[in-house]
């Protein structure tokens, strides 16, 4: 009996010894990460070639921007990302994170009306009525108005917001405030605005889950979930009056319109003036952010480097309809710049 | 009837003591089928969705790193499953088995009794709150020495877990511990071998398929636990990560987390990562049951 007990108790250290040997094997350094779902696609491509350049693995967890900004606020990672600057209030809780352009993208709005054509156009004004609820039928005159010909059902539109703090949603409202004066004062820009109409879902996944599900259904989520979910997406309405699909070129038009990059690194990408003929009017950079002083800068460092150079080959990044960051060279400059602000503990 | 006769029929008060046993025992009856049924149908549902997507990619691949691509595994999920579960009984078996020796062996009998009643009433307390509590204790805040704190963690996880098994393990060991008869310490008493020997070589290895039984079914309640991870062991990355100091991925959360998605794929690994977590608490407890009854023939204590 008591040589059973001794058994028990040496298979359980057994246990023990190779699970602590094997942690300590196959990982010596881990660097945690958590944030944006938009960007979490892109991140899962970059992690095995990470992995293979500098032998160290990333482990990402896409718990939405807000939640990835608290996640690095508080110390429980080593980096969090969000497609949302951080605004005021985060900065200061968090005195010395700082945050760094590491990839481009879009927001596209995604739609599901059966019978509708692969064709819709909107612009602003329309779209941020939809949300704000004063136009609720897809056969509204105004719809119809942009859309010349399409025979659009009498079906009743129903909104689909991000429920969880999101940089899409920042970026999709940040646009909204800057066509619509009436989205600006009442709701405003935010990671979690306040929408008067429509349904929530968590993550873009839940999004486009969501829009999939409900018929007559309208969201943002970002391209690379639109098109993995088959769901149909807008043509949007730039300020030159053209109606323009999310694509690279889109995206890297709006990119290249703007010319300085303030110290903070605070991009804003939507709408952009008139000159950019081609551009997309809902693109939005998407920030690394992380604190100055980390137990892992030097694989901080490697990485985010790795991230706005090779990154940014096509094998990763275009596939995902992710722009290259080069394409506005002052904004590479200015993330490397940045980066260097990494030191160790 | 002739007169003078008994009648061996039931009548008036009778009669009606007969029907309401009836309606009792029909009732009851009723009711232990339904249960059995809930069981079966919850099985049945859930694995006939689930079935599908079990394959061997399913339990030794982790999630696809390509977003078009193939759908990939739960292996993180097992993994990390199984660190937690087994942090969990390193720190709860050895607590709760001491814990019950003092009460039946060593405690008095008005002590004994406060910390069964503490016990009952931790064993009752929500699982949210031994994750908030165990936030606030050791992810919130350094811990000096073992490596954790200030950042979510397997141990983290683990020791909320092992929070919510401590009630188990104590209360089960104590029942076999009482279950161990007397004459066998009083036996050891007469050859002159002290308490603690008699304890360790007498009293423990005679429970032990007792404490296992207990230890058992407190694993596989921790298994199948989601709420006190959520503030301990959430935010984990998608590779298979043996560490237990880092934060990992779990059976439970990954089926919130996949059901919540919008690729059906990902809803039927919920359903077959669901599948897969009712069996292992359906082998277990069902294991459990065969080593009690085991121990139960050993002690003479059959039923």
């Amino acid at each position: 009996m008591t040589k059973r007990f001794s058994i028990l108790i040496a298979a359980v250290a057994a246990v023990l010894l190779a699970a602590t040997a094997a942690g300590a094997k196959s990982t010596d350094t881990t660097i945690t990460g958590a944030g944006s779902t938009f960007v979490q696609p892109l991140v899962a491509a970059w992690t095995p070639a990470i992995g293979k350049a500098f032998g160290y693995s990333v482990q990402y967890s896409g718990v939405g921007s807000g939640a990835g900004i608290a996640a690095i606020t508080a110390n429980q990672v080593d980096f969090g990302a969000s497609d949302a600057p951080l605004n005021t209030a985060q900065q200061s809780a968090c005195p010395d994170c700082i945050q760094i352009p590491w990839a481009l993208s879009a927001t596209a709005v995604a739609y599901n009306v059966p019978g509708a054509p692969a064709h819709i156009n909107l612009d602003g004004t329309t779209i941020s009525k939809i949300f704000l609820g004063t136009i609720s039928n897809w056969n509204d005159p105004a719809i119809s108005a942009l859309n010349k010909g399409a025979n659009l059902p009498d079906l009743k539109i129903t909104p689909v917001f991000r429920s969880d703090g999101s940089g899409t949603s920042y970026n999709f409202t940040d646009y909204l405030s800057s066509v619509n004066a009436t989205w600006k004062t009442k709701i405003g820009t935010s990671t979690q605005p306040a929408f008067p109409a429509g349904q929530g879902a968590k993550g873009s996944s839940g999004v486009a889950g969501l829009i999939s599900r409900t018929n007559g259904s309208i969201g943002y989520v970002d391209v690379a979930y639109a098109i993995k979910n088959h769901i149909k997406f807008a043509a949007v309405r730039n300020k030159a009056g053209k109606f323009l699909f999310p694509s690279l070129r889109r995206i890297e038009a709006a990119a290249t319109a703007y010319t300085t990059v303030p110290a903070n690194n605070e991009l804003h990408i939507v709408n952009p003036p008139k000159s950019a003929a081609l551009a997309y009017p809902i693109s939005t950079y998407t920030y690394i952010i992380v604190h100055k002083k980390s137990a892992h800068a030097p694989e901080l460092r490697k990485m985010i480097f790795w991230a706005l150079t090779q990154g940014q080959g096509s094998q990763f990044a275009a596939k995902l309809t992710f722009a290259k960051l080069s394409t506005n060279k002052k904004v590479l400059v200015a993330a490397e710049k940045t980066l260097k602000q990494i030191q160790g503990v | 009837m002739e007169p003078g006769a008994i009648s061996l029929r039931a009548s008036g008060r009778g009669r009606r003591r007969l029907l309401v046993n009836r309606v009792a025992e029909g009732t009851a009856v009723l009711a232990a089928v339904l249960a059995i049924v809930v069981l079966a149908i919850v099985i049945w549902s859930v694995g006939s969705r689930g079935i599908g997507a079990i394959n061997l990619d399913f339990f030794v691949k982790g999630p696809s790193s390509d977003f078009f691509g193939g759908d990939g595994g739960i292996a993180p999920a097992l993994v990390g499953s199984l660190l937690l579960v087994g942090v969990a009984t390193l720190i709860a078996l050895p607590t709760g088995v001491l814990t019950a020796i003092f009460v039946s062996e060593f405690a008095s009998v008005s002590i004994g009794r406060q910390i069964r009643l503490w016990l009952d009433v931790l064993n009752g307390f929500p699982s949210i709150v031994i994750g908030i509590f165990v936030f606030t204790l050791a992810v919130k805040t350094k811990v000096p020495v073992l490596g954790i704190g200030h950042h979510q963690s397997a141990v983290a996880g683990g020791f909320a877990l092992a929070v919510i098994m401590l009630p188990l393990v104590a209360r089960s060991t104590m029942e076999v511990l009482r279950l161990v008869p007397n004459h066998l310490r009083e036996a050891s008493y007469a050859l002159g071998v002290s308490k603690w020997q008699t304890v360790l070589r007498v009293v423990l290895p005679t429970s032990f398929g007792g404490i296992l039984t207990g230890t058992t079914l407190a694993v596989a309640r921790a298994a199948g636990e989601t709420a006190p991870l959520l503030f301990t062991c959430a935010i984990a990355g998608q590779i298979v990560d043996w560490n237990p100091t880092h934060s990992v991925q779990s059976i439970p959360l990954t089926i919130y987390l996949d059901s919540e998605s919008a690729d059906p794929a990902l809803h039927q690994q919920a359903w077959a990562a669901a599948f897969v977590l009712i069996l292992f608490v359906l082998v277990t407890s069902l294991t459990a049951r065969l080593l009690l009854e085991r121990s139960r023939k050993k002690l003479g204590l059959q039923r």
